[in-house]
């Protein structure tokens, strides 16, 4: 039996209607892909931004960046480390163009204070998830490359456009408060 | 290159598990994928079917080339709207202002006339003052 062109009138034949197929399948393959990594990508973007609602943002263009590469993407063995790097680039470039740049990255030695804040619960891990979103950016932003993203001072300093000595003092301090705050909180 | 001392704080921090993504995301994420999806399945069946679109429009053009002299649309338009109140009463309008303009005399001159050099003798000045005041800005700038 020969099957009829879904829509003969407009010129749509078969083979456009398995084409549309195709697209819906990939669509709903990227689902799942979303589904597998949207908590990682999300925690890249927020732990940097330290906003949940700005990395909600960055996390929807990795995935549309995401979607643009899928092809690729899928055949790749490391998807997760481009998916890391895009929202830390994502992230970064965020945070120059939303706030003072004298601010974030500044080669000014000041002391930065910590602002206080009551844990939620007694749970140590959401105290020191609190604690790091509460860090100011400059102590934040490096502290979260050198541990969550596995980056080197140097590749830190590099990406921030920041001295090698800043970004240690920056990274050494961002530590000392996380330490008073777990200390105080546990 | 991690530093060499690596305490309990570390620990703390490489127990941490990813944070929960927002249930909106996925949502959000999807419904601009899906009108990107279908945008580019779109654009590929026109890319797909160019060859057919270009010979459909080259086919149309030529047929009416030929049908245009034969049926003269143009003509039968005209003759449409001829007949329309409001054109002919526009086509009056415009005899009584055309007679008016050739017999009615101001100056031992048809009106017709005297509009038209009053007329360019007002474009003229406009023309000269515009020009003037061009000169001038850019001598002072200068």
């Amino acid at each position: 039996m020969v099957n009829a062109a879904p829509f003969p009138l407009i010129g749509i034949d078969d083979q456009d209607a398995s084409g549309l197929d195709a697209t819906m399948a990939e669509v709903q393959e990227f689902e799942t892909f979303v589904r597998n990594y949207q908590n990682m990508v999300f925690s890249v973007a927020a732990r940097i931004v330290g906003n949940p609602i700005d990395a909600q943002d960055i996390s929807q263009e990795v995935f549309i960046k995401a979607y643009a590469r899928f092809d690729e993407l899928k055949q790749s063995g490391t998807v997760g480390g481009w998916l890391k790097t895009v929202a830390t680039n994502l992230s970064i470039n965020h945070l120059n163009r939303y706030r003072a740049r004298w601010r974030f990255f500044s080669e000014e030695e000041n002391e930065v204070e910590i602002p206080t804040f009551d844990p939620p619960t007694d749970d140590r891990r959401e105290s020191l998830e609190l604690a790091i979103q509460k860090l100011p950016d400059a102590q934040r932003v490096p502290l979260v490359l050198f541990h969550f993203q596995d980056l080197s001072y140097d590749e830190i300093a590099d990406k921030l456009g920041i001295s090698l000595a800043k970004v240690k003092t920056d990274i050494h301090r961002g530590r000392d408060s996380l330490r008073k705050i777990l200390v105080k909180t546990s | 290159m991690k530093e060499p001392n690596e305490d309990w704080l570390d620990q703390e921090i490489k127990r941490l598990p990813d944070l929960e993504a927002p249930p909106e995301l996925l949502p959000k994420v999807m419904r601009s994928v899906q009108q990107r999806s279908v945008r580019r399945w779109v654009m590929s069946i026109f890319r797909q079917h160019l060859p057919f679109i270009k010979n459909s429009g080259l086919g149309f053009a030529l047929a009416m080339l030929v049908l245009i002299p034969l049926f003269n649309p143009i003509a039968a338009l005209i003759n449409f709207l001829a007949h329309t109140p409001l054109l002919r009463f526009l086509g009056d309008m415009l005899d009584v202002g055309g007679t008016i303009l050739t017999n009615l005399r101001v100056f031992q001159l048809p009106l017709g006339w005297l509009v038209a050099l009053v007329a360019g003798s007002s474009y003229l000045t406009c023309i000269l003052a515009a020009s003037t005041v061009r000169h001038l800005a850019t001598a002072k700038r200068s």
